[in-house]
């Protein structure tokens, strides 16, 4: 090589490396000037896509209120209960993608049956197709009725939607947001078209329940109430388990199951119409649970509390590192209800323990104890109860239907949610209209056993007459000639004015929803309700409590308060107040009560009352006033009637006369009234009165000097200790 | 003219040590010393602020691979050139190796096991071929180069170890080694319409390959495929393909102008970005130091590369600026993919950052290269080869 050529060879290579030196360079300045494009002018952009990354927002379930008996203790709490959750989106990326296997593992661990492990991994599925946006299959569709969603339904039901696949049609959900109107007209719409059964209605509002839950919160519930030994094994795996979590949950749990449940009321699965209008997040968690019935039901709101919100970091895996921000959960309000748990429990067991007949017990029935200077129930029974915990796990359908298709129906509260004829327990209004039209104490009817009135003819329910009463002896003896001798002078109006205010005819309680108003008849009732003219022979029904009237056993026990405590207006209520509620004058004169109370004293003590076998007491300080209720519930032929007489077991169960009674006590200075009703009982005597003096005498011995009700002990009733 | 042959008759022939200890390159030393306690605190940072496990073995293999570097850059570069075919021939053997002996690692067969460390022979390799590349062209003439003829061998050489690089798979490296081939042959005096086509073949296979990508849609695309319509569209594959470039831009972005601070930058530190202690080493220091503590690192690399220029301009032997641009090419090489890749703008492979990232193997091929360069710099005075005769 020469060395011009060397010299050629350096002056190109000098050239091109300026010019690679200058490529170098201009590279070196984009990645600047990309460095710069991201840090510079989107720093926030990215902090917060890196806050989202690394954090998750966990919203913590307060604690339910827990209600306690007026004596503070506990008749509902909460206890822990551990859920294995699954979050497919939590998980770090790049670890696994298959959540199947880790469903799959998290169920060997656990050690859960093939059965429950197809349920999580269906339960997977639900979440990933919700999650993804497909949309959670409710149930399968003809094609016809395809094609009409699919035309008619994106507009019109917002989401809803139809697929096909493999030749087959599915109705879908997925969650819109703010459309819960829409969503219910929706339901009832689709429902209106696609011939469904009760038994798919109700799988599918299941169905759309759990997809909005498991869209709130991204997670998919696997497995409830796992034990200590599971959930110690899950922990030990956690790294195995990307997106697999326990959930510390609180589950009710009743100190006394059984007691107290229609008082008290229980907790169940989220249905759809439970989150129209109401935009908690609680709800829509996995296996929420909201209250029914009672108190449960309607201190929901206070019980319920307020969610926490708590943003945590997570680490690439998912696991929390540690709290960014929290706010605490608000715990729901602690309710004090005015149940005496002590005398509730009597109360059941009592009423459990009624026969109605020589040889048979009862099979419904219910009784209410009540303050009478206050309206505080103490007691509520209804006969027969339930176990309020069996609806805090997932019910199974088979139980459900049991308990809904008892003919005894436990599950309604026949304290205030079922109406009965108050029969002869009603006189006292009668006799209370008699004295406010002017009619006196002393006057005298004669009573041959039967009365006719227009083209009817009525029979006292003793066929040979009671000879000459008087309006209190009328009352001792139940004789029911003299009511409907004096009905014709009340009248209707006057008898429903009275009616209305000693409490019927209206929903009474306070603080708890669930009541039915009963029946109070007068003419315009009949006219709006029937549709038909008032004659004067239903005015004669009326004054025995038979006819139209329809009352509560709540009702009758709040007349026979406002009878004991002088005419003031108390109305019953489940939640002790801080102040006792104001009860105004009913305008009653103390005469007229005073006569009224006297003969209901007479009905149980002197030996020509109806009751005085079976609630007459020696000792003055334990008698009881009252009044006998035998009330017809169907329209007997001779024969049945004589038959009855003779041995009740002989009639049909549902033909024979309802059994009620009313009494308040201490007779000296009433404080507490009862009301029993035992359906087909017979005889309120017989079958009521002893149930109402055991209860009375329970709640004037138990609680004198306003100490917990010891009665209680007797029975050796109580099985669990109860903590405050 | 005169000047010239002045300097030619100027040139010493042999330096006494003293000589060469008193020429070393001290600006170059102490860029790679800063470079080096920055990759040692990145380290530390990846590590938890921690020494175990990775900032130890850092500054272990830092220290021992520069000594070594000092050492090498000392020999006369007379034997570097002597020995270049034999060090090739040696990264060779071991590369060949890797498909029967080699650890299998994420899917890709890169690294020999030789119990000290594992080596990968791939980062070697390069080394290996760019000074056999530079020997075979040191005593190319200008016109030799314009015979394509003539390039059939040095193609031939460098092909091999891009095949086989290739194959592990390793695209990102192989690619980088055709780019070295290209910049050496570039250097040395290749033809323009040559490097015209060439560059025309390039930009030609990367915009068929696009284009299939696109037409087979993103489900059927292979991982290659993947990597590169992510940078198109990070919200493409957030599981996949698209997790590293979405996870680091972010904490790059995080980082602002001045950093989160060091040991605070949070992305990184819950383990959101996968390997920033190696290839991702650059989101870790953009997340903690930000534009400031980036722009720095950035200035230092071009100080480095610079310092590599100016070294080829120094030397007078073809075989020394050969070697030396190329070495530099091949740095900076490094850098841009890395940093590239981190910030979206060039799809993700496996390619360390000089000093910063963890790693042996890249360690020993970037201070192989700062011996190489020491050398340079030290005998830019003394002729290599055969120089001066007219053929081969």
């Amino acid at each position: 090589m020469t060395a011009r050529d060397g010299k050629k060879r350096e002056t190109g290579f000098t050239r091109r490396l300026v010019l690679a030196t200058t490529i170098q360079g201009v590279a070196l300045a984009a990645l600047g000037y990309r460095l710069y494009s991201l840090q510079v002018p989107r720093q926030d952009d990215f902090l917060a896509d890196s806050f989202d990354i690394r954090t998750v927002t966990r919203f913590d379930a307060p604690t339910r209120g827990i209600i306690l008996d007026r004596f503070g203790r506990q008749l509902a709490g909460n206890e822990k209960s551990f859920n294995l959750m699954f979050y497919p989106e939590r998980k770090a990326k790049q670890i696994e993608t298959n959540n199947t296997a880790i469903v799959r593992r998290a169920a060997a661990l656990i050690e859960a049956s093939p059965f429950l492990t197809e349920r999580m991994i269906e339960q997977l599925d639900i979440g990933q197709d919700v999650i993804a946006g497909e949309g959670r299959l409710l149930t399968e569709i003809t094609a016809d009725d395809f094609n009409l969603i699919a035309e008619v339904g994106p507009g019109r039901w917002p989401g809803f939607g139809a697929i096909e696949r493999f030749g087959r049609y599915g109705l879908t959900y997925k969650v819109v947001s703010g459309r819960a109107k829409d969503e219910a007209r929706a339901i009832e719409e689709i429902f209106g078209i696609l011939p469904l059964s009760i038994e798919q209605q109700r799988d599918i509002n299941r169905r759309i329940v759990e997809a909005k839950q498991i869209n709130a919160e991204g997670g998919v519930l696997l497995a409830e109430d796992l034990s200590w030994d599971q959930v110690a094994r899950l922990k030990a795996r956690a790294l195995d388990l990307p997106g697999a979590e326990i959930d510390v949950a609180e589950k009710r749990f009743y100190n006394y199951p059984g007691t107290a449940a229609h008082a008290l009321g229980y907790v169940s699965q989220v249905q759809p119409e439970d989150l129209i209008g109401d935009e908690d997040r609680m709800l829509r968690r996995p296996n929420a649970k909201i209250g029914r019935k009672g108190i449960e039901r309607t201190m929901e709101k206070s019980l319920r509390g307020l969610a926490g919100r708590r943003i945590m970091e997570i680490n690439a895996f998912g696991q929390e590192q540690r709290i960014v921000s929290r706010v605490p959960p608000v715990p729901g309000r602690v309710i004090r209800s005015t149940i005496d748990l002590g005398l509730q429990t009597y109360a059941e067991q009592r009423l459990a323990e009624q026969p109605i007949s020589e040889s048979e017990m009862i099979r419904a029935g219910a009784a209410v104890v009540m303050k009478v200077d206050t309206g505080e129930v103490l007691a509520m029974a209804s006969h027969p109860t339930f176990d309020q915990s069996i609806f805090t796990s997932r019910i199974t359908n088979s139980v459900w239907s049991e308990l809904i298709n008892d003919e005894h129906k436990p599950l309604v509260n026949k304290c205030s949610a079922e109406h009965y004829p108050p029969g002869s327990t009603y006189k006292m209004v009668t006799m209370l209209a008699a004295l406010e039209v002017g009619i006196s104490p002393s006057e005298l009817v004669t009573c041959s056993g039967k009365t006719e009135v227009g083209p009817q003819t009525f029979y006292c329910w003793k066929r040979d007459g009671h000879g000459r009463v008087d309006m209190e002896y009328a009352l001792v003896q139940s004789c029911d000639t003299w009511y409907y001798e004096m009905s014709q002078r009340i009248g209707p109006e006057k008898m429903s004015e009275v009616a209305q205010r000693l409490g019927f005819g209206d929903r009474l309680m306070i603080d708890v929803a669930g009541e039915t108003r009963g029946v109070v008849p007068n003419e315009n009732w009949k006219r709006n309700a029937l549709g038909q003219n008032w004659f004067d022979g239903d005015t004669v029904q009326a004054s025995i409590g038979q006819g139209y009237v329809l009352t509560t056993p709540l009702q009758l026990a709040t007349m026979t308060a406002r009878i004991a405590n002088g005419g003031r207006a108390v109305r019953p209520h489940l939640i002790l107040p801080d102040m006792p509620y104001p009860a105004e004058d009913l305008g009653f004169k103390e005469e007229h009560l005073e006569i009224v109370r006297r003969a209901m004293n007479r009905v149980t003590n002197t030996d020509r009352g109806t009751a005085y076998r079976y609630t007459q007491v020696e000792d003055p300080a334990l008698q009881i006033a009252g009044k006998t209720g035998t009330a017809q519930v169907a329209r007997l032929s001779v024969g049945e009637r004589l038959r009855m007489l003779e041995d009740v077991r002989t009639l049909d169960y549902n033909r024979r006369n309802h059994a009620l009674f009313v009494g308040y006590g201490p007779i000296s200075n009433p404080r507490y009234a009862c009301a029993v009703i035992i359906e087909h009982g017979d005889s309120g005597g017989r079958s009521a009165g002893p149930v109402v003096l055991d209860l009375l005498q329970a709640a004037i011995v138990g609680n004198s000097g306003g100490q917990p009700n010891m009665v209680i002990d007797r029975y050796n009733l109580i099985g669990r200790n109860d903590g405050v | 003219m005169t000047s010239t042959l002045d300097r030619t008759h100027q040139r010493r022939v042999q330096l006494s040590l003293l000589d060469r200890v008193s020429s070393v390159p001290w600006p170059l030393f102490i860029l790679v010393i800063i470079l080096s306690s920055i990759g040692v605190a990145m380290q530390y940072s990846a590590g938890g602020l921690a020494w175990e496990p990775f900032a130890s073995i850092h500054v272990i293999r830092l220290v021992i691979f520069f000594g070594l570097a000092v050492i090498a850059g000392l020999i006369d570069i007379r034997v570097w050139y002597r020995l270049s075919y034999v060090i090739f021939l040696v990264t060779m053997v071991m590369l060949l190796a890797v498909p029967f002996i080699g650890d299998e690692f994420n899917n890709a067969k890169r690294w020999i096991d030789l119990r000290v460390m594992t080596l990968q022979p791939s980062e070697l390799v390069q080394i290996g071929l760019i000074m056999t590349l530079a020997r075979y062209l040191n005593t190319a003439s200008w016109e030799e180069l314009g015979n394509p003829l003539d390039l059939i061998f040095p193609v031939f050489l460098a092909a091999v170890p891009t095949y086989l690089i290739m194959e592990q798979p390793d695209l990102g490296t192989s690619l980088k080694l055709l780019a070295c081939v290209g910049v050496v042959l570039f250097l040395a005096g290749l033809r323009w319409w040559l490097v015209m086509m060439g560059i025309g073949g390039v930009i030609g296979i990367s915009y068929w390959f696009v284009d299939r990508c696109l037409t087979n849609g993103f489900e059927a695309a292979g991982y290659q495929c993947r990597r590169v319509l992510v940078l198109f569209d990070s919200d493409l594959d957030l599981a996949g393909a698209g997790y590293h470039i979405r996870q680091a831009k972010i904490a790059i972005g995080s980082g602002g102008v001045e950093g989160q601070g060091f040991g605070q930058g949070q992305h990184n530190q819950l383990g959101f970005t996968p390997e920033n202690n190696t290839d991702f080493v650059w989101s870790l220091l953009a997340e903690e130091f930000g534009f400031i503590g980036c722009m720095v690192v950035l200035f230092l690399f071009l100080l480095l590369l610079l310092y590599g220029v100016v070294t080829a301009l120094r030397a007078r032997s073809q075989f020394g600026r050969l070697l030396a641009a190329t070495l530099t090419a091949n740095l900076f090489f490094y850098i841009v993919i890395n940093i590239g890749m981190n910030m979206g703008l060039l799809p993700v492979v496996g390619m360390p950052l000089p000093f910063l990232s963890y790693g042996g193997s890249a360690m020993l091929a970037t201070m192989g290269s700062v011996a190489l360069l020491t050398s340079i710099w030290i005998h830019a005075d003394v002729p290599v080869g055969e120089e001066g005769k007219t053929s081969r």
